[in-house]
C-alpha cells in the first residue's frame, strides 16, 4: 500500500474501513496504523462521514406499506395455488352433495303408490243399506 | 446446488402467494428502496411512487425469477435506479427556474432542532450534486454496496466510480464544512 493509494481510497470511500475495497482493506488498515498523515486524513474524512450519516430517511408510513402489500393481491388471485384452493372448496361441496343424495336414496322411506299396491282398497262406500236406496217410493 | 442469494428463499415464498411472505419482503426491502429513491430524487412523494413501482415489478417477477443470473438485491437496485433516472430526466425536460417546494418528512420532534438542521444541510448538499456524483455516493455510502456492485449498476468501471466518489466527497465537504473543492 502506497501513501498515494491510501489517500485515493479514503478520498473516495471515506474513513470507515468496511466501505473500502475488499481486496485492499487489510493492507490499507495496516498502513493507517503506522502513518501519522494517514491518521489525519482518516480523522478529516470521519467528520464528513458523520455529517453524511445525519441524512436519515423517515421510515415508510402505514399507508404506503399497506398500499404495497395490497398491490400484491391481484397477482395472488391469479396464482395456481389460489385457483387450486378454490377448486378444492368447490370439489368438497360437490362431494358433500353427492354423499347426501346417496344417503337419502338408501335410508329415506319409499313413498307408496297405488300402481304397485297389492293390498285391498280400504276406503269404499257401502251402498247395501237403505240409506242409499235410490228407489224414491215411500 | 445451493444459491448464494440471501433473498431467494423469500422470493420463492412470495411466488407461492403467502401473505406473510409479502409482508416479509416489504419489511426487508422497502426501507432500502425508499432510502435510495428518496436520496436520489430528493422528493418523498416521488420516492414513494418509485418504491411502489419497484414492488409491482417484484410481484410480477417473483414466479419467474431465475437464480444464478443476478442477485435479487442488485436487480431491485437496478430497477429503482432506472426509474429514478427516468424521473430526473423528465424533471430536467420540464425544468423551471424556481424549484417546487418539497415536503419531506425528516426526523420527528424527538430528533431535535440541531439534528434537523444538520440533516437538511446534508440533504441540500446531496441534492446539489451532479446526478452521477449523487448516484455514486448514494449507492456506495448510503446503500453500502461494494465498489464492484455500485460500478456495475452505474455501467462504469471501478476507477471511474472512485473518481466520481472523490469529487462528490470534495463537493460535499465544500458545501458542509466550507472547504474548497
Amino acid at each position: 500500500m502506497t501513501p498515494e493509494r491510501f489517500l485515493e481510497i479514503v478520498d473516495a470511500y471515506g474513513a470507515a474501513a468496511r466501505r473500502w475495497p475488499a481486496e485492499e482493506r487489510a493492507e490499507a488498515e495496516a498502513f493507517a496504523l503506522n502513518d501519522a498523515e494517514a491518521q489525519a486524513t482518516l480523522a478529516r474524512e470521519a467528520g464528513l462521514d458523520r455529517m453524511l450519516g445525519a441524512y436519515r430517511i423517515a421510515p415508510a408510513g402505514s399507508a404506503l406499506t399497506g398500499a404495497i402489500i395490497a398491490s400484491a393481491r391481484p397477482r395472488r388471485r391469479l396464482s395456481w395455488a389460489v385457483i387450486l384452493k378454490g377448486l378444492g372448496i368447490v370439489g368438497a361441496g360437490l362431494a358433500g352433495a353427492l354423499v347426501g343424495t346417496f344417503l337419502m336414496m338408501v335410508y329415506a322411506p319409499s313413498t307408496p303408490t297405488f300402481a304397485d299396491d297389492d293390498q285391498p282398497i280400504l276406503t269404499s262406500f257401502d251402498v247395501s243399506g237403505g240409506d242409499y236406496d235410490l228407489d224414491d217410493t215411500p | 446446488m445451493t444459491s448464494n442469494d440471501p433473498d431467494e428463499a423469500l422470493l420463492k415464498r412470495v411466488a407461492g402467494g403467502g401473505d406473510g411472505a409479502v409482508r416479509d419482503m416489504v419489511a426487508r426491502k422497502l426501507p432500502r428502496l425508499l432510502g435510495l429513491a428518496n436520496r436520489l430524487l430528493g422528493d418523498r412523494a416521488e420516492a414513494e411512487d418509485v418504491a411502489q413501482d419497484v414492488f409491482l415489478r417484484i410481484w410480477r417477477q417473483a414466479g419467474k425469477w431465475r437464480s444464478g443470473e443476478a442477485l435479487f438485491d442488485t436487480w431491485i437496485h437496478r430497477v429503482a435506479l432506472n426509474l429514478c433516472m427516468d424521473r430526473l430526466r423528465k424533471r430536467r425536460e420540464i425544468y423551471v427556474a424556481q424549484p417546487p417546494d418539497r415536503a419531506d418528512p425528516g426526523p420527528g420532534p424527538d430528533g431535535g432542532i440541531a439534528a434537523r438542521e444538520e440533516r437538511d444541510a446534508v440533504k441540500a448538499a446531496i441534492d446539489a450534486l451532479p446526478d452521477r456524483q449523487r448516484e455514486a455516493i448514494v449507492l456506495q455510502y448510503y446503500q453500502e454496496l461494494s465498489n464492484v456492485e455500485a460500478a456495475a449498476l452505474m455501467g462504469i468501471g471501478v476507477e471511474a466510480l472512485e473518481s466520481l466518489l472523490a469529487r462528490a466527497r470534495r463537493n460535499l465537504r465544500a458545501s458542509l464544512v466550507g472547504d474548497r473543492p
